[in-house]
């Protein structure tokens, strides 16, 4: 197992530029005007509340000092009874409002990424990690929900309480409302610093989480082999270090916020000690009552949290906008429409359905795969791609498929290309969901038909729940075999005009007759190229065509091709002898 | 005779909590003293304020102001000191508690015994959130400390002034806390919902990123992407409803905190008018009322905090408690045998076992030092084999042994170490071509002789000989037959006594299956090897071929072909 610190980490998705990111933002706000007019009338409206109190106490201190009777007390606390009241609707109302503002543009956004991850060029995709995509599409989604909630609530609701207190202390007298304003420079310097500081930080924290969730994904996806090959010790170190050095970074988050809220202190002590001075001056002076003077200090005092508060959302929009950047980021690097590989030019001939010329091709960062190639593909006709592993039959499959980009040559095709692989992957659904991957509307009678032809009918009615079988994660296990069946079955539903068969019988061994009636079914009427090992596959082909370190060296009818000898007589006389020299 | 009281039924999560909290109680305690002390310095500002109103702006007395301003100052530093400590305190215990949470349910799902496997997503969800929510609880707990020691002496020095005023504090803050209380009952549904649907939407999002590969090939992108964003409205929906309901206790709690200022302004403000309340204690009582509201909150929302991490702690044992699919026989008797390669038999009951899995009926005998085909024209069969011989289950009849020792008697890691089992289309977990060749061998310098034995030639020359060049996760800039012949170089370097391989040509061509075969046989001479298997290549080199549906045992000779099971044929 690797020590993920020893080498340098996989490349990870592109992140936004704050920029890119506040255009995101305006362009999803745009269309709930109302919602969000009156979400802020709520908010706003809420934050007046605070107020109340140190007004009350204001005119009770004022009529204790002049000596007043009891009846003094109905009005203030009339007052504040009435804003209690008040309070409690406006919250909840701010929060729901708030809450369906927000939420389910996140949760657009967050699928929006998942659209966009999908129509990333596999290249892209094949450098780097998906712990980091899944770390995206959940972790960070939900961390721009969570932030954005309470955030903003917090950043209007602080923001109104703050000019609405500073209005108040302006209105007593306004050098109150100067004494208070002698903390903001402090406060101003403190806040520049901290976003400096802080956005870096905030940073490596989420891309150390991401990191974690690679690590464990990995363990994750991979137990049969780790208790197997007992590998589950080294696989739980990899995990224990990636999640230690999540918590280091975090650690380091939370100390510079403490160094930031401690400033905040020192600019606090400054405000009042000068709103306090003031008060004595001018109450000296007979310009204020003390009354006016309590107001102003239970003011000043009032205005800690709501400070603290405003100037400490700008701690969470750090994350938020962390989080966000990322996934910006994700959608940014994906083209917009269906990939530009899909649009390709037809052959001129009718009657060829696949036409590739010339065509080099190999993975990112790594030396060609294939060199030149050359091949014809009519209409109805099946061929077969034969060649030892690592020949380049999956890269031109890829190719073929618009999976994979080419480096030069050309692709020619006359309609949709459909490729099944030897991969073998349920998606977490039912066996209807899988097959209506590929036509969404497909009726059930659709998909019966289907199954049907491809001789898989029987079993999927075998299982508990038939069609509406869970399968996939957490659902009913099914072999790799019934797994390319159903795939197989995928492909004939999708009715493509060309099939690329990528090894898709691989997984039922030596013993894929089984599924080679499947493959008749699939390319009947239809040109399909057919990758294969089994060299039974390359005998029911119309022809064959034979591929050497990335190059085409024979094509022809199998006949043709085993009476002539060469590299496919070889391989065939490999296949039914034991090999030239044995023993 | 008196009966026993009937013993309560276990509250799921609270165990839990219990263990984690008290393993790092010292932690915690440390941060609830600091911020305890925070708490406190804040508490005493609008004191200090009422004092200094009272004693020197009504009396207009400058030494006394001077006086009061620098306890203030005081007071400030001391408040600040003790916060950012506590807070620091307080993040570290958070994140530790986090971080031993997940390490013991990563530990769980990576023992050897097995027994809690699901889907990567779902762990991951228990593993991350449900971990960060028990960790948040550490916090929850030092803030309601902090807050909990402040109302009592705030409600402590009160009630030395005025005991109505007292009375007002502490009554308001019971109410308060016990309604909000009833109301999260509520709310721990709904959270609990809103965990499951999280835990599908990143379940589906890891689901949808595994098989990138097949939805690029199906053109099924926009198809995909349509059921993910429907899943995650769903979570929308189950959190905008979460979060309405925290609304709603919001606005109670807001209500009743508003309530309660009322309260002390008409007692404080009518023992002042009646005179026998001093002005400084009517504005430090209402200025600590003020105060007091963020305590007040926090103690408030302590309870839905407690109920979220209890949730999460819930499902966090749910994996824990799952029992172990194979015991792990800590004292196993030691593997008997000369020192020479070891021999594994299976014994087989005649009885077919009705019940899954059947390991059929065949028994075989792996001598030692020789390789062995076992071959069977059912897959589902060659699994379970598999999985015997890797100690996935024991058989439910039969034995397994290994040199005469049952396996069941021997401690599974011992029994690991002699008999290495390379399932299936295994996954790479290094990242390069070297590290994933001394996975299992890390001690091993010379790698080159595996390179040959599984054909690796060509991969290593697309590399340029590099060892150490990337190979993406998982191998992903290797075909398939690539990765297989990776994986069972992998197996070889470790060079065990017993090698048991499923299917490792599967996805090769005839003849690189040859060369494989005849590299297998060099690398394995003298150690027993067993390979689960129907492909032609392997089986010719075989010693001997055990055929599970027959019980034959033929034994290729030299310069003959192996004939394989006669459904397959020569075009297979």
């Amino acid at each position: 197992m690797n020590a993920r610190a020893d080498h340098e980490a996989p490349a990870l998705l592109p992140v936004a530029t704050p920029a890119a990111v506040r255009a995101y933002a305006r362009v999803a706000v745009r269309g709930a005007r109302a919602t969000a007019t009156l979400t802020a009338a709520t908010i706003v409206a809420a934050s007046l509340v605070p107020l109340v109190p140190p007004i009350a106490v204001g005119r009770l201190t004022q009529a204790v000092v002049d000596g007043r009777g009891t009846d003094a007390l109905v009005a203030p606390v009339a007052l504040v009874v009435v804003a209690a009241v008040a309070s409690g609707l406006l919250v909840r109302a701010s929060q729901a409002l708030l809450a369906r503002l927000v939420v389910p543009r996140a949760a657009r956004l967050r699928a929006d990424v998942l659209a966009a991850a999908l129509r990333l060029p596999s290249t892209t995709v094949e450098r780097t990690s998906p712990g980091d995509l899944v770390s995206r599409v959940a972790g960070d989604a939900d961390e721009v929900v969570q932030a954005a909630q309470g955030s903003l609530r917090t950043f209007l609701g602080c923001g109104c309480t703050i000019v609405l207190t500073l209005g108040g202390l302006a209105t007593l007298d306004w050098r109150f409302a100067a004494a208070g304003l002698l903390a903001v420079p402090v406060q101003a310097w403190t806040l520049r610093w901290y976003v400096r500081a802080a956005r870096p930080l905030y940073a490596a924290t989420r891309t150390a989480d991401g990191a974690r969730t690679a690590a464990e994904l990995t363990a994750f996806g991979a137990l049969p082999t780790l208790r197997a090959l007992r590998l589950g010790g080294a696989g739980r170190t990899d995990v224990r270090r990636a999640s230690e050095d999540a918590v280091e970074s975090r650690l380091r988050t939370v100390r510079a916020s403490t160094r930031f809220y401690g400033r905040l202190n020192a600019a606090e002590a400054i405000g009042l000690s000068a709103v306090l001075i003031t008060g004595f001056v001018l109450v000296r002076a007979g310009e204020a009552t003390t009354g006016q003077a309590t107001t102003a200090a239970l003011f000043f005092v009032g205005l800690f949290g709501p400070v603290n508060g405003f100037l400490a959302t700008f701690d969470t929009v750090q994350q938020a906008t962390a989080a966000l950047a990322r996934l910006v980021g994700v959608l940014g690097a994906a083209p917009v429409g269906p990939g530009s590989a899909r649009r390709p030019s037809a052959p001129e001939d009718p009657a060829v359905a696949l036409d590739v010329v010339g065509l080099t091709a190999g993975y990112e960062g790594h030396p060609d795969v294939l060199h030149g190639v050359t091949l014809r593909v009519r209409a109805g006709e099946r061929v077969a791609l034969v060649g030892r592993s690592g020949s380049g039959k999956s890269t031109l499959a890829g190719v073929v498929g618009g999976v994979h980009a080419a480096r030069t040559g050309s692709v020619h095709r006359s309609g949709e290309v459909l490729v099944v692989t030897q991969d073998v992957h349920l998606f977490a659904g039912t066996v209807a969901d899988n097959l209506r991957l590929v036509a969404p509307d497909a009726a059930d009678t659709a998909l019966r038909s289907a199954l049907a032809r491809t001789g898989a009918l029987a079993w999927v009615d075998a299982l508990p729940d038939g069609l509406g079988t869970r399968v996939g994660a957490g659902g009913h296990a099914l072999d790799a075999a019934r797994t390319q069946h159903l795939a197989l079955t995928r492909a004939l539903l999708a009715d493509p005009d060309v099939v690329v068969l990528d090894e898709a019988t691989s997984e039922a061994g030596e013993l894929g007759r089984g599924l080679d009636d499947a493959v008749d079914a699939v390319a009947a009427g239809r040109a399909c190229l057919v990758v294969a090992h089994r060299l039974g596959q390359a005998a029911a082909a119309d022809r064959v065509v034979v591929l050497d370190h990335g190059r085409v060296v024979e094509q022809g009818t199998h006949d043709d091709l085993v009476t002539t000898g060469g590299s496919y007589a070889d391989l065939w006389a490999a296949t039914t002898t034991a090999g030239p020299s044995r023993g | 005779m008196r009966r026993a009281p009937a013993r309560r039924p276990a509250v799921p999560g609270r165990e839990l909590l219990r263990t984690s909290l008290r393993a790092h109680r010292r932690q915690v305690a440390c941060a609830s003293v600091l911020l305890t002390q925070h708490q406190l310095g804040e508490a005493l500002v609008p004191v200090i304020v009422g004092a200094a109103v009272a004693d020197a702006v009504a009396d207009g007395s400058a030494a006394h102001l001077g006086l009061w301003l620098l306890a203030l100052l005081a007071d400030f530093a001391f408040l600040s000191l003790s916060y950012r400590f506590g807070a620091r305190a307080r993040a570290r215990a958070r994140a530790q508690l986090a971080h031993t949470v997940r390490m013991n349910v990563v530990t769980r799902v990576l023992d050897p015994g097995g027994g809690a496997d699901a889907a990567p997503g779902d762990l991951l969800v228990r593993a991350d959130a449900d971990a960060e929510r028990v960790g948040d609880l550490a916090g929850t707990i030092a803030s309601t400390v902090a807050a909990a020691v402040v109302v009592l002496a705030a409600g402590t020095a009160l009630a030395r002034t005025a005991p109505a005023l007292a009375l007002v504090v502490l009554g308001g803050t019971v109410v308060l806390v016990l309604t909000v209380r009833r109301a999260s009952r509520r709310l721990e549904r709904a959270s609990h919902d809103e965990q499951e649907a999280a835990a599908d939407a990143a379940t589906s999002a890891e689901d949808v990123v595994r098989g990138l590969r097949v939805v690029h090939g199906l053109h099924a992108g926009p198809a995909v992407a349509a059921r993910f964003a429907r899943l995650s409205d769903d979570a929308a929906t189950s959190a905008v409803r979460a979060t309405t309901i925290e609304g709603t206790i919001g606005g109670i709690a807001s209500l009743l905190t508003g309530l309660y200022l009322a309260a002390t302004a008409a007692v404080g403000g009518y023992l002042a008018l009646r005179g026998s309340l001093g002005l400084g204690a009517l504005v430090a009582s209402v200025g600590l009322a003020q105060v007091l509201l963020d305590p007040l909150d926090t103690l408030a929302t302590a309870s839905s905090a407690w109920t979220r991490a209890r949730a999460s702690a819930a499902r966090i044992e749910a994996v824990l408690a799952r029992p172990r699919a194979v015991p792990q026989t800590p004292v196993g008797a030691r593997l008997a045998g000369d020192g020479g390669p070891p021999t594994l038999t299976r014994t087989a009951d005649d009885r077919a076992a009705g019940s899954t899995p059947t390991l059929g009926t065949v028994g075989w005998h792996a001598e030692g030092g020789s390789l062995t085909a076992l071959t069977t024209l059912d897959a589902q069969l060659a699994r379970d084999v598999v999985r015997l011989l890797a100690r996935e289950l024991d058989p439910p009849s039969g034995a397994l042994t290994l040199d005469g020792t049952p396996v069941t008697d021997l401690a599974l890691d011992d029994l690991r170490r002699a008999v290495v089992v390379s399932p299936h289309d295994a996954p790479l977990l290094a990242p390069t071509l070297g590290a994933n060749l001394r996975a299992l061998a890390p001690g091993r310098r010379d790698v080159s002789r595996y390179v040959r034995a599984a054909a690796l030639d060509d991969v290593l020359h697309a590399l340029d000989g590099d060892l150490d060049a990337p190979l993406g996760e998982n191998g992903r800039s290797l075909s398939g037959g690539q990765r297989q012949r990776v994986a069972l170089a992998r197996a070889l370097a470790a060079e065990p006594p017993v090698l048991v391989l499923h299917d490792p040509t599967s996805a090769l061509d005839p003849v690189t299956a040859a060369q494989v075969a005849d590299g297998l046989r060099a690398a394995r001479d003298g150690l027993t090897t067993i390979v689960v298997t129907t492909s032609p290549a392997v089986l010719a080199v075989c010693n001997h071929v055990v055929d599970l549906d027959t019980g034959s045992v033929r034994t290729p000779a030299d310069g003959t072909h192996a004939t394989v099971p006669a459904q397959v044929g020569a075009a297979g």
